[in-house]
């Protein structure tokens, strides 16, 4: 079970913002895919919304990713097209990304802040809504 | 308090469904108002009235109870993907949109969410 913010500022936010946690990677589960989906959807309907890869949910954002022969998306690049629908940048979790022997250039070309895990804690406490994937 | 429920697990492959339900149900006892359940990916399946349990509890039913007491809305694109219809919706339950889930996000005080990553 997740909760988002616990202060009394979120009772009855208009505007709450809502934290969507990456967790899991690309493929092996539809939850990525359906993380993804929700983004978009926030997005249209323009919910305050912020995107941060932990864990191995940071290998959604490696570049190359191809379709092979499940004929399954490219999901690192529809996470980079998410910028000119309003959402001002990803976030991923620098630590995850060190420990899996990634850096920021072997990720999509998409403005991309690097955080601390100590920075997400932050980000979780601020949320109103915090929806893992 | 009013309290919202997403739910990303579908029924008999982890709890998450049971343990929404069962925290539903001691939210309402306790005085609290549940605006509304959302349904997202697997979680659509609980609006399965086709559901048979022999000698288990049947969830498609406890959230067909549940949906007497607060708004119970699946996706729908969920549940296009897994092959679900309006005419195989459990009463009480209902398929919707994305604007449901916004609705309910602003509609409460907290979200609590079952399942997922």
């Amino acid at each position: 079970m997740h909760t988002g913010d616990h202060s009394p500022n979120s009772v009855h936010d208009p505007s709450p913002t809502v934290l969507l946690l990456f967790r899991r990677p690309p493929f092996g589960s539809v939850l990525a895919v359906e993380g993804f989906r929700m983004a978009e959807a926030l997005l249209a309907f323009q919910v305050p919304l912020k995107v941060v890869f932990c864990e191995d949910g940071v290998y959604n954002l490696l570049k190359g990713q191809g379709k092979g022969a499940l004929g399954l998306g490219d999901l690192g690049k529809a996470f980079a097209q998410l910028e000119p629908m309003g959402l001002p940048q990803l976030m991923v979790v620098k630590e995850d990304l060190e420990s899996r022997m990634l850096s920021q250039e072997d990720l999509v070309a998409a403005r991309i802040q690097m955080v601390s895990a100590c920075h997400l804690r932050s980000l979780i406490d601020e949320a109103k809504v915090v929806i893992p994937f | 308090m009013k309290l919202g429920i997403i739910l990303l697990t579908g029924p008999y492959q982890h709890e998450g469904a049971d343990t929404a339900y069962h925290f539903a149900k001691a939210a309402l006892a306790r005085g609290h108002e549940l605006v509304g359940v959302f349904l997202y990916t697997d979680g659509v399946y609980v609006t399965n009235r086709h559901i048979v349990s022999p000698g288990q509890r049947n969830i498609a039913q406890m959230f067909e109870e549940l949906g007497l007491r607060t708004k119970v809305v699946a996706c729908g694109t969920c549940a296009k993907f897994r092959g679900m219809r309006t005419e195989m919706l459990s009463p009480n339950l209902k398929l919707g949109g994305m604007g449901a889930l916004v609705n309910l996000i602003q509609e409460c005080d907290r979200i609590l969410v079952f399942g997922g990553g």
